[in-house]
């Protein structure tokens, strides 16, 4: 039985060690926020946050999870933080097909977590492992650099 | 498959000779890519002790299981590998990537390889009866191959505390996130009153393994730092015959001996 924390709350599951927690994700929690992209950890469009820190969910194995704390783009949702990047990505038209989207937002997250002031190189080397096919990027700079301007003291 | 969860490193060597087919598990960035069959998967991530960097007088001393991000953010890690560790991936992977994995992956392309043939590191290998210390060129012995039994565990690296002068780290990628590298080099050296007292050359993605060929650093020993340049040719001419690329997705056999010549000359010119 490999226990963990999804999102706050405690959770058990019974699987094969191996299984990505991509998968686990999606098919037994319907979280349908990480989306595959690659599969390979070169896309980030499956990014979570474990323990505080950005990691591409197609790379965990289960069996390395236990008791680790995973917070998904459903649970961050439910934060200040969030609804300030949400609204920027609007503002600074981030999103378009919105597939990277949940990924970049973990990754903002990540970025701002540790550092509440990032210059726009530290923004491009937070969000270096999310591929986005559409924006060509800049708009999603933009965006994380106004939710640090706008989300004053919540970081 | 089942998953075998020690908490402690003594619990691990009896668990890997309790279950010899069991498969290392550390960061499982390569592994859950690959997927290789197996039964058993013994994780390593739980293991606080090969978590631990530390020093004593002449050494540094590494755990197998620190990730990158925790190398990068420690002071005693020598600044030459967190350059090469800097150009690895993205955050997300420097999150849970690992040095012991980067070099039991034993991949020509691994980045931390280079840099740790030139730094002259060796690795500790430990089994229920044993731990066992040698250098990493021995360790690695070809692509995927290493001199590591079915009830061994890589413990730590080992680094002889040491300061060059002059160090020079170029990785050949698509682009600088994400990307793994076409062609890489490190060069360190030391000059003292004008002479070439050490000199470490290493290049990765040439061959099936890192190359470093001692007797050609050995032989510009003690040369006038002033003669340096007009020993370059020959110096290029030495290498010459250790440098065989392929072809494959990433790059050409002559593209990749190319830019490997280069940055050796640069590096040679830029000595001072």
């Amino acid at each position: 039985m490999i226990n963990f924390f999804l999102n706050e709350e405690n959770v058990q599951i019974d699987c094969d060690p191996s299984f990505r927690l991509l998968d686990i994700l999606r098919d037994k929690f319907q979280l349908m926020g990480p989306k595959e992209g690659c599969g390979e950890g070169e896309c980030g469009a499956c990014a979570v946050i474990i323990d505080g820190k950005l990691i591409n969910s197609c790379l965990v194995a289960m069996g390395s999870l236990n008791n680790s704390k995973v917070i998904t783009i459903e649970g961050y949702s439910k934060t200040d933080r969030y609804k300030v990047l949400e609204r920027t990505f609007a503002e600074a038209g981030a999103v378009q097909c919105g597939f990277c989207t949940p990924g970049m937002i973990m990754a903002a997250e990540a970025l701002l977590s540790v550092n509440a002031n990032p210059t726009v190189e530290d923004i491009r080397e937070a969000i270096s492992g999310n591929l986005c096919r559409c924006t060509g990027y800049n708009m999603i700079i933009n965006a994380i650099k106004l939710a640090a301007e706008q989300g004053v003291g919540l970081w | 498959m089942v998953g075998l969860y020690p908490k402690y490193l003594e619990e691990a060597v009896e668990m890997k000779y309790a279950h010899k087919e069991a498969k290392l598990y550390a960061g499982g960035t390569d592994w859950m890519v690959r997927h290789a069959e197996c039964n058993q998967l013994l994780f390593l991530n739980q293991i606080q002790e090969l978590k631990v960097i530390n020093e004593d007088t002449d050494n540094i001393y590494i755990g197998s299981g620190c990730t990158y991000f925790e190398l990068l953010n420690n002071d005693l890690v020598p600044e030459i590998l967190k350059e090469a560790i800097r150009g690895i991936a993205a955050p997300a992977i420097k999150n849970i990537g690992t040095i012991g994995g980067n070099i039991c992956n034993a991949s020509p392309a691994g980045d931390t390889l280079p840099i740790l043939y030139a730094l002259g590191a060796k690795v500790e290998v430990i089994s229920v009866d044993k731990n066992k210390i040698f250098p990493i060129e021995d360790f690695i012995l070809g692509v995927r191959k290493l001199l590591l039994n079915d009830t061994e565990i890589l413990k730590r690296i080992i680094i002889q505390k040491h300061e060059f002068s002059n160090t020079y780290y170029q990785k050949v990628g698509a682009r600088k996130s994400q990307a793994l590298s076409k062609a890489s080099f490190v060069g360190l050296a030391n000059i003292q009153e004008g002479k070439l007292v050490d000199l470490r050359i290493a290049f990765g993605s040439v061959a099936s393994t890192i190359i470093r060929v001692k007797q050609i650093e050995e032989k510009y020993i003690d040369i006038n730092i002033k003669e340096l340049p007009s020993h370059i040719g020959e110096i290029k001419a030495d290498y010459d015959s250790y440098i065989i690329p392929i072809d494959d997705q990433r790059s050409t056999a002559s593209y990749r001996k190319a830019v490997c010549m280069n940055l050796l000359e640069d590096f040679l010119r830029k000595l001072k």
